[in-house]
């Protein structure tokens, strides 16, 4: 019962359909014809990363820690009780969309410590948006999400965030001292991803 | 057939197709996306640290050092090479911190002598630590800690190295134990030990650089046994910011060092009251500007708070137009004290609860000096009487050396409300045998030279 009901819908519809297409065929009206080719720009694509073009590829960029000069210690180095920061700045001038930016400290791979008793770490990490307030961010290995409106991708302003590596002396005198007798360069990866805000 | 039942089916065959529609435009989806990696890099300030041409970067090591006579130091009463009651000798280390980048403290300390058959009784201890850097010699702070002397980042990265020279010296103070042990003929060992560490900023040394900030806010800033380095001249004329006798306070915590590096503080007599526990003031001037009393002393060394005492204040390597002192005990070394003629007064004068103790240096009157040297009691009724505390010192003014020049004015007041200073040794352009401590001799030379031993 209820399969014939179906069965009748179905050759109802063919039915229908085929009328439709007979009459249509045999039907004349004016008709003009023309093609339009709509015109459409695709919207820009570029980020720099402390002045370097990263659009188009991965690219590794070296950032050297300012240090400030408490005129105790070589100037351009750390050791105990100093500190250093450093600035990742992401440009999107010529961007055409609203951005994402992640950025990843990664604290758990500083490297170049020979001995990791010293108090070598990640104090702090601010960024700021041209002309915006500063917001502070977190500093525990968590990525950051930081959203740049159109208008201001538009108007070129740049995203600066400074990150504060501080050695802090912390009675680790012995891994302090060995950290330097060794010399060497502490290392911060840092991963930054921009993608367009959908 | 249920239309309810219809209904339902109809909905999720809906919700469906609607899911897998999302399913699908998710994954075709594209935007724009970049990537890339920063590596932020700083290079650790290295540390190298060599004691006596032994590397002790990163261990320590022990040195056998000969104390020696020195000249000028030691007496020729004693045999060279030993060491006797009243005698000091002097124990000398090389530090070079050649390959270091950082600045340093050197500390030194002394050990309880531990020689079998010395009677430990007899006081053999340090009684000064001397350093040289690049030919400028300072005398190393003392501390709770030792003794601490400073080199700064320039003369690290210069790798010039530090002469550090410990005075022991062997007080005459218990002559069994000192009979005792001359006895004995002990060869025994002095335990110094001396730590080179990272000088850190929290230690409290300060460069004098911001305009901004004056004198009274910099010492402020300075921590206990921190040190305030002048880099230029200071000066202030203004009578009406800088008032004679008004007393802007410039306080330092314990153990701190105001150290002019060869600069100059000018202010009105009276303008500025230095004060604070063991303060070291060396290696550069001050001039006061005169007052409308013709006062111009140079410092003032004075404590405000009540009857508390600034104690173990050293003024070193210093030139000025004259001392005074309130609630401070002042040892004067290699200081030279000069009264202009255009001013009146003392060359030194020491207020209630102070005392003075002169080991060195030169110190001259001028043309209108009332005297070379005023010394008050507790108060002009109690001459030379100590209070209840024992603060009132009854030989509180000391003169171990120096030169004196009164230039025909009286050595010091001895009017009620003064008393004059005991002298050990100096020389003075006046007869001060009235003052000469027992056991110490004064000689004329001629008319204006009179030498105490």
């Amino acid at each position: 019962m209820k399969e014939a009901k179906v069965r009748k819908g179905v050759m109802f519809a063919i039915l229908l359909v085929a009328v439709v297409a007979v009459i249509g065929g045999t039907y004349s009206r004016y008709i003009s014809n023309a093609t339009v080719n709509a015109s459409i720009d695709i919207a820009k694509w570029s980020v720099a990363l402390n002045g370097t073009d990263i659009s188009t590829a991965p690219t590794t960029k070296q950032v050297q820690l300012s240090i400030a000069n408490n005129g105790f210690v070589k100037e351009g180095t750390i050791a105990p009780g100093t500190a250093g920061t450093f600035d990742v700045v992401l440009d999107p001038t010529g961007s055409e969309v609203a951005i994402d930016y992640v950025i990843n400290i990664d604290t758990a791979n500083i490297s170049g410590i020979t001995n990791t008793a010293s108090n070598i770490a990640i104090t702090s990490a601010k960024y700021v948006i041209d002309g915006q307030a500063e917001q502070t961010a977190s500093v525990n290995g968590e990525s950051i999400t930081i959203n740049e409106d159109l208008s201001n991708v538009l108007a070129g302003n740049k995203v600066t965030m400074s990150v504060t590596l501080e050695w802090t002396d912390n009675m680790t005198d012995a891994a302090d001292t060995e950290n330097g007798v060794a010399g060497g360069i502490v290392t911060v990866p840092i991963t930054v991803t921009a993608s367009q805000h959908i | 057939m249920n239309k309810g039942s219809t209904r339902v089916k109809n909905k999720i065959f809906l919700a469906i197709i609607c899911a897998l529609l999302v399913g699908i435009v998710g994954t075709t989806y594209s935007r724009y996306t970049s990537s890339a990696t920063a590596v932020a890099s700083a290079n650790m300030a290295k540390w190298n640290i060599e004691l006596n041409g032994e590397n002790i970067s990163s261990e320590s090591k022990n040195f056998n050092v000969t104390a020696v006579k020195k000249t000028g130091v030691s007496n020729n009463n004693v045999v060279d090479g030993k060491i006797a009651p009243g005698q000091t000798l002097v124990a000398s280390v090389e530090v070079d911190p050649t390959g270091s980048e950082v600045a340093v403290d050197y500390l030194i300390n002394v050990g309880q002598i531990q020689t079998q058959g010395f009677d430990t009784d007899s006081e053999i201890s340090l009684s000064k630590v001397v350093c040289t850097v690049d030919g400028v010699t300072s005398e190393a702070v003392k501390t709770g800690d030792g003794y601490i002397f400073y080199e700064d980042l320039t003369n690290v990265l210069a790798g010039n190295k530090a002469l550090v020279e410990a005075y022991v010296e062997w007080t005459d103070s218990d002559n069994a134990a000192d009979t005792a042990n001359g006895n004995a003929a002990l060869s025994i060992v002095v335990p110094m030990q001396v730590t080179v560490r990272q000088h850190l900023a929290s230690d409290g040394i300060a460069t004098y650089s911001d305009s901004s900030k004056t004198l009274m806010v910099m010492s402020s800033e300075i921590q206990e046994n921190g040190t305030l380095v002048l880099n230029e001249d200071i000066t202030y004329d203004d009578y009406e910011e800088y008032p004679t006798s008004s007393g802007n306070v410039v306080s330092f915590e314990d153990n701190a060092v105001f150290d002019l590096s060869g600069n100059t503080v000018t202010a009105p007599n009276g303008a500025l009251h230095y004060t604070g526990n063991n303060l070291t003031i060396e290696n550069g001037s001050f001039n006061g500007l005169i007052s409308s009393a013709s006062g111009r002393y140079g410092i003032h060394l004075w404590n405000d708070e009540g009857s508390s005492v600034s104690t173990g204040v050293v003024v070193q390597n210093v030139s000025t137009t004259g001392i005074n002192l309130y609630n401070t005990e002042v040892t004067l070394k290699n200081v030279t004290v000069t009264m202009p003629d255009d001013a009146k007064f003392y060359t030194v004068y020491g207020n209630v609860y102070s005392t003075i103790t002169i080991e060195s240096g030169t110190y001259t009157a001028g043309n209108n000096t009332t005297a070379l040297f005023g010394y008050a009691g507790t108060d002009s009724t109690e001459v030379g009487n100590a209070t209840a505390d024992g603060k009132n010192p009854v030989d509180g003014f000391k003169i171990y050396g120096g030169t004196f020049n009164t230039n025909g004015k009286p050595f010091c007041l001895t009017s009620s409300g003064h008393i004059p200073p005991v002298i050990y040794g100096g020389t003075f352009d006046c007869d001060v045998t009235a003052y000469v401590a027992e056991g110490h001799n004064i000689t004329k030379v001629d008319d204006t030279t009179w030498v105490v031993e």
